[in-house]
Formats: structure tokens, sequence, C-alpha cells
């Protein structure tokens, strides 16, 4: 089932492959890698150099190179393993003769020094510092083939290593003697070895893989299985399963060690889409391994649901895929970016950490990422992790410097270039106006200044007349009002009628307003929302189409949080929206969630006068109301009026005096039908008219503008008044 | 303890054996595992110039050249080891496999370094600022003491120095002579290579000593008077001269060592610093003289032709320069704890060792004020560094990682007396996953428009660093207070919250609509999203609960806590005595408790009640501890 599955994704994979290897042509490839467990501060790395082989130790904190070794002989370097050792034993009796200084500690203290075993080609094992930055110590006259695999026991003072030669040698470290030596296989081929955890039993491989007790040097376990030569061997950290991978194979098996028959069983196995690579395991029994093409696939604990499986059906393997895949993907093209080395990272002892420590891109500069494999909320494993990332480039680099190299590395210089700059106007609350201030007020509240200052903006707009409105302007709308008018001027009209011309905008402002809105447009949305006049408000939310009316709404309210200083001008809007539209808004169903937040910031910040502020709330939406349903009967019957103007203009449009007689009527039965404020505005009407003439000559001037939308202009205009 | 590593890391070491026989007596020491000051004195080289060592407050670190790595660290926890400042090292002329290592604590102690084994101790019952001990005469030492001073205040002051001479007989009983003091610190002190002279110098006197052991009142030098303030003396390897460096940044050659020139020595002098001249060094052939100071640039006089050749952009004040046996190495100790090593034949820089950049800097002008922080990602401390920049320093394995400019930086050297007040990170705060960073930096001179910044840095994958993402210019209008990240994960949804000196606390948000917009998919900028402030009180410290619901600002004595989503007050708790301000502010893991400390207190509130569980006093608090320790 899991091959059937499989085989798109393998087609997937070959394609990567091929525009990878094209990819690879330019990198060098690692012949030996590893990373400085368990806290993987350094990243061994040994590639091919002229003559010889070249050992690089990197920082995986800052991804300098801190060591660099290649041997004065043409040495090729078979093996690498990371180790620690301290020198001195308690009473400090040996003396071992390394050529150079040697490392002794007094009694108390034991420091560690982390090495380098390095195998090399002759049969000697070289021991690396990366403290003195170089061979402390050669273990030689044991092995005459090339070394295949080194280990090092926790302790430091034993070590085991395999050759060509098919021989398993027992090292005192410390003395740097040979201690025992006996033979794992009769072919020779190479052979990897590992130690399992409580160091009492050596796993040896070859073609086979054979489980000893160190003690007797017997073979306990054998298991046979790969095909192929085996690359890799782990012991799981309780030694009851060990896993291997071999050349030119997308399995991982997974062995019993427990157990006391001599023929072994391995009764999992873990397939990959490629051909393994690198193998690592966690304190979990996590599995990870690293596909040819370097894409990382994680399998969750391999011990747990297996034993059931056993008991089943012996000689079955039972598959499994993986749960979780890795990879890094070029920014530019999509291909992946190949990981050729990772380890998992457990810096705590019972937790799980959830993260590896991989190392990318080119073995020239290698990119050192952690990567977080397990969600952080339910501790699942992630399924797919996709690392989207620049190709490492820069691989020029000048090694003969490298502790210059290295402190510009650690350098990281202040560039603002791709940071966004805002200063501190646009955060600031504003004062309260000082023509409406209350000194009462101020000096009684012992509230928050914001509290202040929202109820007294509030405050500010509902007694405030329109002047006083004009006048807190910011210089800037300001501005933009003169640069208006003094368009206007130019054709040929009184500054006087500036108002009027306002009145105008009403509908561009709602076109203005529809088009921001459809746009995403912030400029064009500013620059509505910079109009104070409530008039336009209200005008342009009444046009607002429905449909805009929650973008909208929920656009002004971030405004409202973002600039402080514009608050008032916010809130005219929004109260312009909640009382013109809220049969609409009552409508949507899920508004209440849409507004929440700035419910809830509007009600904490008035929580202090919250009685008041809610009946004058009240008493606004009613006040308004009635104000607005006027408004739209005396909108209807002028309506009317209009299509006949409109079909009298379409009968004849030059005669435009006509269109005056029309309109004078208008305005004088508007005037009579208005009983509430008809007397009280007979004065004003006259003023009207006469202003009425100069707009409808300005309306011919600019010849575009249908008078209807100018009656109902005037109209709301005597109304508001 | 000195007041030059105070920024070291300490580790409180706990005898229990100790405090099991004598519960009364101190039972907590104080040992520094990782940190400390590693350039505030000059560097010795092994003889084979492969290693150097490098004293750091007790222990002396063995550091290789071709790796920059500590190989081993001098320092025995025994008792053996120093119990205050190493000031002064060298190797001992008779045996160059020895070290001899002499400390504020009045003992010159002599080391086998490639054993780490102490050989011999000398009591001398003085503090010892600087020593000499001659190949000739093994056991007798010329010691500079004074008087100690505890306290930082008076670091830098005047105090008045001798020289005295010891010499220790067979059971190790010293004989003491005094042979000159000063009210003055001494600057200087260098014995001619073949072993004739001894010259000091205080601040401005400069007095030779002839060294004839049997008989001390040979011909007696006068006294000679420098004009201005001396900073450092050396003495030429062949010619009879020493050459004194001042507080101007003249070096004068004084010819004064031939007897016949002692009445009136002739002097020449070359003037290239314009600032104190801290250190000079003559190469063993004497052709060349190498002298720093505070321009942070190496100069190199060839003597004979007067040439120069300069190493500039250092990138700090030189402290000192030492050249190794081989005369292929200068090392150059620098005033941001950092030695480099640079190659004599091409000047290129062969090694760098960096330390706590922070240890040196003056703490009166820039505090430690970000504190320890943990780094998320890879749980590095951060902490300030040189004015201006942060550090990562990985603690575990007592490396720097690297230092992050948190501001427009530029090293200049000033042009009048006063110096150049430079940016300080206030603070610095990580997003839990450690995808953001965020600094408050200001800088105030009392003369230009002061600046306050804070700025929000984004981990970019690529680089593995922090990059800038937004500043905001002065988000409080005084001095900001305590910064802190919401410990939500969601990159989304993140919230700083900031609280200044202005009273106002903010809350800053990711505004997530410019990130949806679909013309720039990756910005993604701060905004205040909430103002908050009550009764015009002073926020001291802040704290987010561990699921973020609440936020609890702590004024002078009265936390507020506040629904973190909406920012609606919830409630306040008040101290009792209300006297003491609240110095600390932090809420419990898994459970409904906030801890508050403050001078002499510590409060546990049941925030489900919201009631006060423990108070304790100071006293109560150390019983605690002894307590919880013992158990």
């Amino acid at each position: 089932m899991g091959r059937t599955k499989n085989k798109p994704r393998n087609n997937l994979n070959t394609a990567i492959s091929e525009t990878y290897s094209t990819v690879n042509s330019i990198k060098a490839e690692s012949l030996l890698a590893s990373f400085d467990l368990p806290a993987a501060e350094f990243f061994a790395l040994v590639t091919q150099s002229v003559d010889r082989h070249r050992l690089r130790v990197f920082d995986t904190h800052t991804g300098t190179v801190n060591n660099e070794f290649s041997s004065d002989k043409e040495d090729k370097f078979t093996c690498l393993t990371w180790g620690k050792i301290y020198d001195g034993d308690l009473n400090g009796k040996v003396d071992t003769p390394p050529p150079k200084k040697k490392k002794k500690l007094s009694s108390q203290i034991q420091q560690f020094s982390k090495v380098i075993a390095l195998g090399l080609q002759n049969g000697s094992i070289a021991i690396y510092s990366i403290a003195h930055g170089g061979i402390i110590k050669t273990l030689s006259g044991s092995h005459k083939l090339p070394i295949n695999n080194f280990i090092f026991s926790k302790n430091g003072k034993k070590a085991y290593s395999c050759a060509e030669d098919a021989y398993i040698v027992e090292w005192d470290f410390e003395k740097g003697d040979m201690i025992s030596k006996w033979k794992a296989d009769a072919q020779t081929t190479k052979y990897i070895i590992t130690l399992s955890h409580d160091e009492t039993k050596l796993l040896s491989a070859g073609h086979t893989i054979k489980l000893w007790d160190l003690r007797l040097k017997q073979v306990l376990k054998s298991f046979t299985g790969h095909v192929s030569i085996i690359t890799n061997i782990m012991f799981s950290v309780n030694d009851d399963i060990c896993v291997s991978t071999a050349e030119h194979d997308r399995f991982i098996n997974i062995w019993q060690c427990k157990g006391n028959e001599p023929q072994g069983v391995g009764f999992s196995a873990l397939t990959l889409d490629e051909d393994t690579k690198g193998l690592s395991i966690s304190k979990f029994n996590a599995i990870l391994a690293i596909s040819e093409t370097g894409i990382i696939n994680i399998f969750r604990d391999v011990n747990s649901h297996s034993p059931v499986q056993l008991n089943k059906k012996k000689k079955r393997f039972t598959t499994q895929t993986p749960d979780c895949v890795i990879k890094v993907l070029n920014e530019n093209d999509n291909t992946v970016i190949p990981i050729f080395s990772a380890c998992f990272l457990d810096e705590n002892e019972n937790e799980k950490s959830g993260f590896i420590m991989i190392a990318r891109g080119s073995t020239v500069k290698p990119i050192f990422e952690k990567v977080r494999f397990i969600d952080e909320k339910n501790g699942e494993f992630l399924p797919n992790v996709t690392l989207v990332r620049h190709p490492s480039t820069g691989f020029l680099v000048d090694e003969f410097n490298l502790a210059a190299k290295n402190l510009a590395a650690t350098q990281k210089p202040y560039d603002e270039s791709k940071a966004t700059v805002s200063s501190s106007s646009n955060y600031e609350i504003p004062k309260p106006p000082a023509e409406i201030d209350k000194p009462t007020q101020n000096s009684s509240t012992q509230n928050s200044s914001i509290q202040n200052s929202l109820t007294q903006n509030s405050l500010t707009q509902n007694s405030s007349t329109q002047n006083s409105l004009n006048q807190e302007e910011t210089l800037e709308t300001r501005l933009k009002e003169l640069d208006l008018m003094s368009v206007e001027s130019e054709n040929s009209q009184k500054s006087s009628h500036a108002p009027k011309f306002k009145t105008l905008q009403g509908n561009s402002m709602q076109q203005m307003l529809v088009q921001a809105l459809h746009s995403n447009d912030d400029h064009l949305f500013n620059l509505v929302l910079e109009q104070t006049n409530p008039e336009i408000v209200n005008n342009t939310v009444r046009k607002l189409p429905t449909k805009y009316i929650i973008p909208f709404l929920e656009k002004v309210i971030t405004r409202f949080y973002e600039k402080p200083k514009s608050v008032m001008n916010m809130l005219q809007w929004i109260k312009a929206v909640t009382l013109i539209h809220m049969t609409y808004l009552m409508t949507v169903p899920d508004l209440t969630r849409k507004l929440s937040e700035f419910y809830q910031a509007l009600d904490s910040r008035s929580a202090i006068f919250q009685k008041l502020l809610n009946f004058q709330g009240r008493l606004d939406l009613i006040m308004q109301q009635i104000a607005m349903r006027k408004t739209q009967e005396v909108g209807t019957t002028n309506g009317s009026e209009t299509i006949y103007v409109e079909s009298s203009s379409d009968d004849n449009i030059s005669e435009d005096g006509l269109d005056i007689m029309d309109n004078t009527n208008e305005s004088v039965s508007e005037g009579s039908s208005d009983s509430d404020d008809g007397s009280a505005l007979s004065s004003d009407e006259t003023d009207e008219e006469e202003s009425d003439d100069d707009e409808e000559e300005k309306i011919v001037f600019n010849g575009f503008r249908s008078k209807q939308q100018n009656k109902e202009m005037e109209v709301d205009e005597s109304d508001s008044e | 303890m000195s007041p030059m590593d105070t920024n070291g890391f300490r580790q409180l070491v706990f005898d229990g054996r100790q405090a099991a026989l004598h519960p009364e007596s101190q039972a907590l020491k104080i040992s520094r595992v990782v940190g400390g000051c590693l350039s505030s004195r000059p560097i010795i080289f092994s003889l084979d110039s492969k290693y150097f060592f490098c004293s750091c407050s007790n222990k002396i670190k063995v550091i290789s050249v071709t790796t920059g790595e500590v190989v081993k660290t001098i320092f025995d926890s025994s008792g053996n080891c120093h119990n205050d400042e190493i000031t002064c090292m060298m190797l001992n002329p008779n045996d160059p496999q020895q070290l001899l290592s002499g400390s504020l604590d009045g003992t010159i102690k002599v080391w086998k370094y490639s054993d780490v084994e102490l050989l011999k101790k000398y009591e001398f019952g003085i503090p010892i600022y600087r020593m000499v001990i001659l190949a000739s005469y093994p056991d007798r030492f010329f010691v500079v003491t004074g008087i100690p001073c505890k306290n930082a205040s008076c670091r830098g002051k005047q105090k008045a120095q001798a020289l005295l001479y010891f010499r220790f007989d067979k059971k190790d009983q010293p004989e003491m002579h005094l042979l000159c003091k000063s009210k003055s610190m001494c600057t200087g002190l260098v014995t001619s290579p073949d072993g004739e002279f001894l010259i000091i110098s205080f601040l401005r006197t400069i007095r030779i000593i002839k060294i004839k052991l049997n008989q001390q009142k040979g011909q007696k030098w006068p006294k000679y008077t420098h004009s201005s303030n001396i900073s450092c003396i050396a003495i030429h390897p062949s010619k009879p001269y020493i050459s004194i460096g001042d507080e101007y940044g003249k070096i004068t050659h004084m010819y004064c060592l031939k007897e016949s020139q002692i009445q009136d020595p002739v002097k020449s002098s070359v003037h290239w610093h314009p600032h104190k001249v801290n250190s000079l060094a003559f190469t063993s052939d004497g052709t060349y003289l190498l002298s720093g100071g505070k321009e942070s640039v190496l100069v190199i006089w060839q003597i004979e032709t007067g040439h120069t050749q300069f190493l500039p952009r250092l990138g700090s004040e030189i402290r000192s320069v030492t050249i190794s046996p081989d005369q292929t190495l200068y090392a150059i100790n620098l005033l941001d704890n950092s030695i480099k090593i640079l190659s004599a034949i091409n000047l290129e820089i062969k090694q760098a060792v960096q330390g706590l950049k922070h240890a040196q800097v003056d703490a009166s002008i820039y505090p430690l004020s970000t504190g320890l922080v943990i780094e998320p990602r890879n749980h590095l401390v951060v902490l300030n560094g040189l004015p201006g920049t942060i550090q990562f320093y990985n603690p575990h394995s007592d490396r720097h990682v690297m230092e992050h400019e948190v501001s427009q930086r530029t090293m200049i050297s000033r042009a009048f007396e006063k110096d150049i007040v430079y940016p300080n990170v206030n603070h610095v705060s990580f997003s839990s996953n450690g995808n953001w960073m965020a600094t408050v930096d200001s800088r105030e001179d009392g003369e230009t428009t002061p600046e306050l910044y804070l700025k929000f840095w984004k981990f970019d994958p690529n680089s593995q660093t922090y990059v800038l993402n937004a500043r905001i210019d002065n988000p409080h209008s005084k001095a900001v207070v305590s910064l802190n990240f919401h410990p939500g994960t969601n990159d989304t949804s993140l919230s700083v919250v900031t609280t200044g000196l202005d009273n106002k606390f903010k809350v800053w948000k990711i505004n997530s609509e410019s990130h949806a917009s679909q013309v720039f998919k990756d910005s993604v900028s701060w905004m205040c999203k909430f103002v908050g402030s009550y009764r015009q009180y002073t926020p001291r410290a802040t704290a987010f609960s561990q699921d973020g619901s609440i936020l609890s600002v702590a004024y002078d004595s009265i936390i507020t806590l506040w629904d973190s989503r909406s920012n609606v007050l919830r409630d306040v708790l008040t101290l009792l005595p209300n006297y003491e301000f609240i110095r600390h502010l932090a809420f419990t893991n898994n459970s409904p408790f906030l801890v508050v400390t403050t001078q002499n207190f510590l409060y546990v509130w049941n925030l489900l009640t919201c009631t006060s569980k423990y108070q304790l006093s100071e006293l109560c608090y150390k019983l605690l501890f002894r307590n919880y320790i013992s158990t």
C-alpha cells in the first residue's frame, strides 16, 4: 500500500534530483561530516582538497570556521569521530609522550577537551584537539589497512577501532596501547562498529551485523538482511534495538538486540523514497534519515508500536513511511537545497526538544539552522516542513585569514535599509483642544489622559459647531482646502461660496471612497478620511453602497488604532456609519464579533462616564434619526421634482433660464412644505436662492454635474442648519 | 570581589559539608565560572610563542594561538588558587616552564603551567600590583604595593603606592626593604635586559634603581620629573634610554642610563598620538617601537628613521601591546575585552579572543541595563556589549557568539576633553519562539536632542541573524523603563508592552492589515494598539502570565492587572507596606500565583482570589532559601 502511494512522489523526486545534480557540480562533496553531539555546537567536515583531505570545524552558532587542518603528509581521512577526553588520571601518573604540550590536570578538576579522531589510510588514528589546533596523539601499530571506524567510550579512557582488515581493536586511550584485538569477520570489506550506551556490547557491521559481548569477545547475535555494504548503524538509547542503513538502499532496518536466539530478527523497516545517506537516532527513538537529495525524513518512536508486529508474524517486515519530511527549497527556482548533515538536539534529559540541527547548502560554506519538527502546541510531528531560503553565495573564501574573517562574521552591523520608520506623532494622543477644554473636568479627573482626551473628543464632537471643527484641522488639511479654493476661484467664483463647493464634493467623495475601498488604496482612503465636514461625511456615508459598509468600518477602526491623533475624524466617520446604516448593520450576523475589540476599547476608555455617555449616545441616536427621517422625506419630494427637471433638461439642455426658474420654485416649495423650520429658514432661503444662481452658472461652466445632485446638497445643507 | 569584573557570570556554589558543620558560617561562596576581564592586564606568551596566558580575575587561562581556544585554566578549587584578582604574571626567568602570578591577595604563586601544578607560594601579606624577579636572584622580588580599593568609586583615582624589595630566606620568611614610594599610582616597572637597572615610574616622576644586591646604596640616580602625566614606560633593549608615553600622546626618549648623562639626560620626543599612550613595547632587536592608545591605532615606529607604520581600526582602545618571544606575533589587548594576535610580518589578525564586551565598559555611564536575557533560539545569553550594541554570549562554553549593533555607531576618538556619548541599549526582549527581538536604545548627552528608539528585529533564517524590521522614534516621551514580549507564539498576534517614565504603558502589535496586503507580502509593521496609565503613577515592571491572558503592570507599590486581549483594567493589588517600590514581578509557571519582590519583601499573590498568599521579609526569605538548599 505504501508503495503504490509513493509512486507519484518517486517520480517527482527523480525530477528534483536531476535538477539537483547541476547544483551538485558546483559543490564539493562532503566526504565525512559529523556534529558534535549532543549539543551540536561544532560541526566537523572533511572535504577533498587538492592532494589531501582537509578537516574543517565550524561553530554552528556563528557559522564560522574555528579550526582548519590538513595533515602534512598526503593523508586521506577515512573516518571521523567526535570524542571527549580528559587527561591526567587522578594521580597524574601517566606521562604520555605526545610531541607537543602534555595535557594534564590537577587532582580535583576534570577538564574535558573536545577531540576529533581521524582514521587514516595507513591504519593509524590521529587524535586532533580542537583547542590546540593540532594532532595531539596518534594510535598506530595495530591496523595495517585503512581505518573504517573509531569510537570513544564515554569516559574517554577506552576506544575501539575497526579497519578493512576485519579486525576490531580495543585501545587503552590514555596509554595509546592496544588492549585486545579480534577478528570480526572473514571478509575484507568496509566495516563499521558502534558501541552500546552501557558499553557492554558492540555492533560490527560489514555485510552482516554482529552483536558482540565486549567482555568475552563473543558473538551474541548476528543479523542478516542488507544486501549491500552497511553504511550506518546505531543503538537506541536503551540498547534494545539498533537501526542500520546500507549503500544504495532506501530502507532503514530496525533490529531487535534483546533476547537470546543467535539469529537476530529485523522486525521492522522504514522506507524512504530514495537512498539514505545519513542517520541519527534521538533519545526517544525517533529516527532521522537524510536521503540522497538532501531531504530529511523523520520517523517517530519506532519502538513503541513494533512489538505487536513482532509477535504476529515473526519473519515479516513491516514498513513505515516518514512522519515528518523536512526540505529546504531555493527561493528563486524552488529546487531543493541539499541538507548534507543533520542530527537531533536533545537539550533536556526528559523533554522532547523537537529540534534538529541541519547543515545545508554547499560544503564550502555550510549554513547551520535549527529546525523544529514537533508542533509547539500539541506535541505532534509536523508532517511537512518546507523552508524557503536564499541559495548560499559568496563561496570565494579567503582561506588565509580565518580569524579576521570570523571576527567580521560575528559583528552584525546596523542596517536600517529594510526597516520601516515611524515617528512618535503617529502614536501620541493629541492634547485636548484648548477652546472646548473644560478646566473643571481636567482638574477633577484623576483618570488617565487617554480617557480624558477621548471623552473630551466625543464631547467636542457633539457640542462643537462646524466652525470649531474647522479650526481644529491640521495645517495640512487647511492647506489642502486652500488649494482647493484657489482652484475654484479660478473658475471666477467668490470665496464666500466655498462651503457650497464643498457640498458639491459629497458625490465625488463617495466615489473616491468606493474606489479606495475597492482597490485598497491607502492614500486615497486617507484623503477621504481627512474630511471633517459633517455634511460631506454624512453624504458620503449615506451614498456608500451597502457592500462596502463593513469593509469601510473595519478599515476606519484600524485607522482609529493606528493614529490616535486623528481619532476625532475617525469617530465622526464611525458615528456616521452607525447612524445612517444602523438598519443594515443590525442585519449583519457576525458584526458583534468583528467589532468586539473596538467596542471593548471604547467601552473601557469611556468607562468612567458610563451612564452619562450611554444616555448621550441614545439621545444622539434618536435626535439624528429624527433629523434623518426628515431629510429623507424631503429627499423623496425632491427626487420627484428632479425627475421633472431632468426631463425638461433632456428636452432642451441649452436653456438654462428655465432651469433656474425651476430651481427657485423648487426651493420655495421646499421651504413651505417643511413645516417645522420653514419660517425660521425664510431669511436664509433668499440668500440661498441668490447663491443658487451662481451655482447654476458654475455648473454650466463645468458642464458635467447634474443638477439633481446639487439640489440634494442644498436641501441637506439647509436641513442641518 | 573586584569591581573590574562585576559583569562576569557568577555561580553560587554551596558547600554543603561546611554548612552542616557550621550552620552559622558563610556557607555560600561565589565563584566565577565564565566571563570576566580578559584584556585588562597584559598577556604573557609562552616561550615557544604557541600559547599565551591571560589573567581572568583569579584564574589564568592558557590559550592556543592557532585556535584561540582555552587549552587549560590554571585554577584550582582546593584553595590553591588566588583569592583575589591576579594583577601581574611573568614567566620564571630561570625556568620558562614556570609561571609566576601575583595577586591582590598578597601572594605570588609559582605554577608549572603544563600540568597546572602549584609549585610554590610566597606570602607577602600586602596586595601586589606589579612585580619583577631577576634571573640571577631567585627568591628575591621587587613588588609594587598600595592600598587596595574595594569600591568602584575610588577606581582610577590617585592612591599612594610604594616599591618594596623582598627577600625570602630558606624558611620562606620575608625580609623587606622599602625602596621608594609615591603619593601617586605606579605607572610602570621595568628592568633593563641585562638586569642592571630597575626603573619605576609614578604619575610624574621616574626613579632609576641600580640593582646591586649586596649594597643598596651605590650611586644614586636623581628623581626625574616629567612635564606631563606619565602613562607608560619602556626600556630600549640595547641602548641606554627609556621611552615614556604621556597622557598627551607624546613619546619621550630619555637617555638617562649612562652614568655620564645622569644629571642632565638628553631627551628626544616623537608625537603622533592625539590622546594618551597606553602602552609601549620595543622589539627585541630594538629597531621598532610599538605604541597604542585610545585612537585604536597601532603605531609602529622605526626608531632610526622615524618612519611610522599604522594599523588602524582595531575596534577599540588599545590597553596594552605585547610582543611574542620569537618576535613574530604582536598581541594587543583592547578595551572591548578582546585580545588580538597580529602577525608581525603582514600585520594581519591571526587570532582574536573575545570576552564579555561589557566587562570593561564604564558601568556608571553605560550600565548593564538589559540584564541577562536568554535568547530562546540557541539559549544564548544576551546582554549589553559596547555602547550601542548587544552581545550574544554562550555561557556553557564561555564563548562570544556575536555582537549585534542596535544603533548606528561610529568609532571616533574625541576631539575635545569631553568624551563622546554613545547610544546605550536599555532593554532587549525576545518573543518566545525567537522570531522577533525588540530593543530600546537611547542617547542623551545633555546638549543635542535626546534620542529614544524602539526597534523591532525579525529573525532572518537565511543569514541566521536578526534584521531590523521597524524603528519607532520616541515611543515614549521619557525614558523607557521596561520592555516585555507577550508569551504567545503565534507570529501574527504578537504584542509587546513598554512602560515609560512618562507614566504610560503602551501595547504594540504587529499590524496584520498590511501583512495581508498583496503588494508587500513580507512587510510587517508594528503599531501602538493601546496606551494605558494608572493615576499618573510611574510603572516599574511588567509581566505577562504564562498563557498570555493577563498583563500585570507594577506601579510604585501597586500592581494592576489588565486583560491583555481587550486591555481592560481587571484588578488592582496593593502591597501592604507601601513605602517600598516593586522591583521584580513574575508569574509562576502553571499556577495562578504572582511573585513580587521589593527591596526587603517577597510577596506571593493568588490571582484567583486576589489575596496575598505569603509575605516574607528578607529575613524569612533567607531562611527559606537556606531550608530549600539544605533539604
